[in-house]
This record gives C-alpha cells, sequence and structure tokens, in this order.
C-alpha cells in the first residue's frame, strides 16, 4: 500500500500576519496587505505598491549577527518552520529557539563548545526528518548590497558572510542545523511555483520512503529597487486603483493589469501517515496527490491555452484516485495579469469543463500579493485551513468579473462542506504544479 | 596609527560591528577562538581593517592567528611597509 502524506504543522509570515493563525483571520475577513513602498526610493519606478510583512521581529529567532549574515528571506523561512515544528510536535516548545537559546549557543561556542542542537523530540529518528524549504530568488537585499560595498570601497570590502548568505539553500541549512534534521533538505526554485513544488517533492520524498517528515515551503523577500524594477520594466505589476493600493491584485476581474510582489514565507510538516497517527499527532489535512509539468514553450508568457498546467492538475486528480467531479474548491495562481489569469482559466476548464463555472474559487493573492517562491506554500496553507476549518476565504477586489473567467468567485467568507480541494501554481519558464488536498 | 594601543582599539570597534555585540575585555593576549569569534567573522574583521587602513594583509600572515596581538602585529607591519 502506498504510504499516505498528511500535514501535521503550518507556519506563516505574511503580509496579513506573523503566524499562520492571524493570517488566516485575516484572509476570512477579506483584508488587504498592500501598501505604498516606503523602504526605497520609488520615483521612477512603474509601480509604487508593495504588500509587506509588518512588525517582524527577527531578534526572536536569531542573533544580531545571525540576522546579518541571513537574509530577510531566510529570517521568514525559520519562523514559518518553527510555528509549523511546534505545531506539529516535532520539536518540544519549551526548546523553541528563542533569543535567549542562541545566546546561550553563543556563549558554548565561545568556550569552544560544538554548536548545541535543538533536538528533535525524544523518540523521533532524526535522519529521517527533512526540509525543503526554498525560495525562488534568494538573498536580493544582501546581493544588493554587497555589489554596492565593492563598488564603494573595493573587494576586500566584500563580506565572507556573502556566498552563505546569498545561497538560496541558505534557510533549508539553517532549520536542518538548529534541529538537527539529518533528512534530504536542499533548495528547490521554480519561480512562482517554488512553494507548490516544494510541497509535492516533499510529499513524494516521503510516499518513496527517503523520509518520514519533512518541511516543506517557500519563501520570498524580494521587494527591493532591481527586482521591482525589473517586474515593473517587464510590464508585470500593477499600480494602485484610483489611489487605493488596497485594490491593485484583483484576479480575475476585468481591470487587472498585473500583480503587486509581496513577501513572506509558509512551511507545512508533512508526515507519513502512520507515522503521525503513531506519536498521537493530529493530522490537519492530507496531501492526497500531486502533478508537476512544463510547458517547454516560452521563458515568461503561459502556454496560451493553459495546456501544462490541465496537464499538472490531471496528474495530480489521478494521483489522488480522486474525479475532477468531486473537487469542491480551487486556490488557483491567479497571477492578476491579463494573460495568466485568462490561460489559467482555460486549463481549468479542460480539466473540469463547464462544472468549472459552479465550483467555489478564491484567490489568496489578491489580498497577500504575488509572494513568489512563498506563494504555493501560503496559498497551500490556506488550504488546509478550509479543509480544516470548512471555510472558505473570500476573493476581494472583483468588482465586475471577466466574462472570460466565468467562475463561482468567493466574494464573502463561505462555510462548505468540502472534502477535496485542488491547488495550483505556475512559475515563469513555464513550470507548473498542482496539488489535491483532502480533508483529513 | 601603527601604535599597538590604537590597532587594539580598532580592533575592538571593528569586531564590535562585524559581530554585533562588545568586545571591552579583549587584551593583545586574547586569544581569538575564545573570544567566539569564528573565521569566517575573522576574515569580515580583517577585510574591514585592511579597507579602513588601506592596506592588503596577504593570506599566508593569516595562517597562524592565535591572539587579538598576532593580528595588530601583522596590521602594524603591514603600515610600516607602506610608508
Amino acid at each position: 500500500m502506498r504510504r499516505r502524506v498528511v500535514v501535521t504543522g503550518i507556519g506563516a509570515v505574511c503580509p496579513l500576519g506573523n503566524d499562520a493563525a492571524t493570517t488566516w483571520q485575516n484572509l476570512l475577513a477579506g483584508r488587504s496587505g498592500v501598501d505604498y513602498i516606503r523602504d526605497f526610493p520609488v520615483d521612477r519606478l512603474r509601480s509604487d505598491i508593495a504588500a509587506s510583512v509588518k512588525g517582524f521581529d527577527v531578534g526572536r529567532y536569531l542573533s544580531p549577527k545571525e540576522a546579518e549574515i541571513y537574509g530577510r528571506v531566510t529570517h521568514f523561512s525559520l519562523a514559518a518552520a518553527v510555528e509549523a515544528l511546534r505545531e506539529a510536535g516535532i520539536v518540544p516548545i519549551e526548546r523553541a529557539p528563542a533569543a535567549e537559546d542562541e545566546a546561550e549557543r553563543a556563549g558554548a561556542r565561545a568556550q569552544g563548545a560544538p554548536p548545541l542542537a535543538t533536538a528533535p523530540a525524544s523518540g523521533l529518528d532524526r535522519t529521517r526528518i527533512g526540509c525543503l524549504m526554498s525560495t525562488g530568488m534568494g538573498s536580493v537585499e544582501i546581493f544588493e548590497e554587497q555589489v554596492a560595498r565593492s563598488a564603494a570601497r573595493g573587494p576586500r570590502a566584500v563580506s565572507p558572510y556573502f556566498i552563505p548568505g546569498v545561497m538560496p539553500n541558505g534557510a533549508a541549512a539553517l532549520i536542518s542545523m538548529r534541529y538537527g534534521l539529518m533528512g534530504p533538505s536542499y533548495n528547490l526554485a521554480s519561480a512562482c511555483a517554488t512553494g507548490t513544488h516544494s510541497i509535492a517533492t516533499s510529499a513524494l520524498m516521503i510516499e518513496a520512503g527517503e523520509a518520514d517528515v519533512m518541511v516543506a515551503g517557500g519563501a520570498e523577500a524580494a521587494t527591493r529597487l532591481n527586482t521591482v524594477a525589473g517586474f515593473g520594466n517587464a510590464k508585470a505589476l500593477a499600480r494602485a486603483v484610483d489611489g487605493d493600493p488596497a485594490r491593485a491584485s484583483r484576479p480575475f476581474d476585468r481591470r487587472r493589469q498585473g500583480f503587486v510582489m509581496g513577501e513572506g514565507a509558509g512551511a507545512l510538516v508533512l508526515e507519513e501517515e502512520q507515522h503521525a497517527l503513531a506519536r498521537g499527532a493530529k493530522p490537519l489535512a492530507v496531501v492526497a496527490g500531486f502533478g508537476m509539468t512544463t510547458d517547454a514553450e516560452h521563458l515568461t508568457r503561459p502556454h496560451s491555452g493553459g495546456l501544462g498546467l490541465a496537464l499538472a492538475v490531471e496528474r495530480a486528480l489521478a494521483r489522488a484516485g480522486t474525479a475532477p467531479e468531486a473537487i469542491g474548491y480551487i486556490n488557483p495562481h491567479a497571477t492578476s495579469t491579463p494573460q495568466g489569469d485568462a490561460a489559467e482559466v482555460l486549463a481549468l476548464r479542460r480539466v473540469f469543463g463547464e462544472r468549472l463555472a459552479r465550483i467555489p474559487i478564491s484567490a489568496t493573492k489578491s489580498m497577500i500579493g504575488h509572494l513568489l517562491g512563498g506563494a504555493g506554500a501560503v496559498e497551500t496553507i490556506a488550504v488546509v485551513c478550509s479543509l480544516r476549518d470548512q471555510l472558505l476565504h473570500p476573493s476581494i477586489n472583483v468588482d465586475e468579473l471577466d466574462p472570460e473567467c466565468s467562475l463561482d468567485v468567493v466574494r464573502e467568507r463561505r462555510a462548505v462542506d468540502l472534502r477535496h480541494a485542488v491547488k495550483c501554481s505556475a512559475g515563469f519558464g513555464g513550470h507548473n504544479c498542482a496539488l489535491v488536498l483532502e480533508r483529513a | 596609527m601603527t601604535d599597538k594601543t590604537n590597532l587594539l582599539e580598532m580592533f575592538k570597534t571593528v569586531a564590535a560591528r562585524v559581530d554585533k555585540r562588545e568586545f571591552p575585555n579583549v587584551t593583545a593576549t586574547s586569544v581569538i577562538t575564545e573570544l567566539g569569534i569564528d573565521s569566517l567573522s575573522m576574515m569580515q574583521i580583517v577585510g574591514e581593517m585592511e579597507t579602513e587602513l588601506g592596506i592588503m594583509i596577504p593570506d599566508e600572515d593569516l595562517v597562524e592567528l592565535i591572539t587579538v596581538g598576532d593580528l595588530c602585529k601583522k596590521v602594524g607591519e603591514r603600515l610600516e611597509a607602506i610608508v
């Protein structure tokens, strides 16, 4: 019998909250996390808005020195992973890596002792716990800062921590070191599908018997001058609508004009079902199936007929043994670009036919913007919460549904009897990934 | 600037900036590893001192640095070499 994969913990840092519960409540309330950019000059940029994380205290997780070594994307990854691992009971709450622990470890190091690992809860085999916390772009601000240092003061001023600081696998390394996780860990990058691919690949890892537990997800913190300029010059970014940044991200609306860059991280603890039940963990949802495909057509434009994404959803359904008719909710990629949304609707129509118009659908990006490498992870967490609470969050800013997108867009929080849901993501490069999630 | 006390003070200032913590009790005989400064941080401190003083310390001079005084001595030698 195939090993089944369940979700036993979730954690999030995002524009609507610095933990999963706050994020979920704000999603249900239909709040927007989008605002004007205030961190750098925006006067010559094509878009001046973003969805930023607010009030995040990295000092709860890292010493000042460590916080400087690792970029913001890694800070968010660690925080989300800590929350998910605590909820899953994989790490004992009392041993959580607060700043005091860090000070203790720094002291131990100063005395020549090896770094202390904050070990997993007793009885767990840490060689079978892995970590696929990924980022699509890595630590953009460290790159910007160190290039500027070199230009201003010469190459000797470049930090020796530049390389470990920018390497995209930094988060997976940090989380593994902190908890002594010795299973498979690395970074997987597929642009805006990164978070979803990390979950799918982690589920595959557990199904294949390579690990019993995986910390899976994605993160991004790329809202910096050069990235906003790059996406803006590609004409991919939205601007404030009628002077209101909160109305800019509007998937499936007739006036959609692009995405809003967001930042944050989502982490899920995935676990082999019997492993979870044996230790008394409570599954939040089941990762029943996944599908991964590629458009193989264009670097940035989605396949015009949605072929690659449709194939990913079909494979996810087939792997889950679930008929399209059983799907009661779709959390789409919903980039909010004119081409992206249209192609996604075509893809979904290929799979679900005319019934698509009657399947509830809501776009998390309408409120948190586009978390790029973190998008699929936080959006999957929203689906897990939907299955757990039997509630769907709304999709905001649909003032006038694009007639090409005939969908049952959830406009207000909706109570449902939900058993099976689909989450799909697509990324620059033509990478597609879809998940089928089931009520636990 | 080449005087030993000044270089020791400079080391403390730079080390505090790099490692984000104070080093009030450092003397020339302080052993670097006992201060909890790891090898990459040490290279960062050296890079900062080089950049600020406009010198370059060859890698072979950095092989057997045990104490803070060892580093200050190498820095002092390079400063004298350029005068």
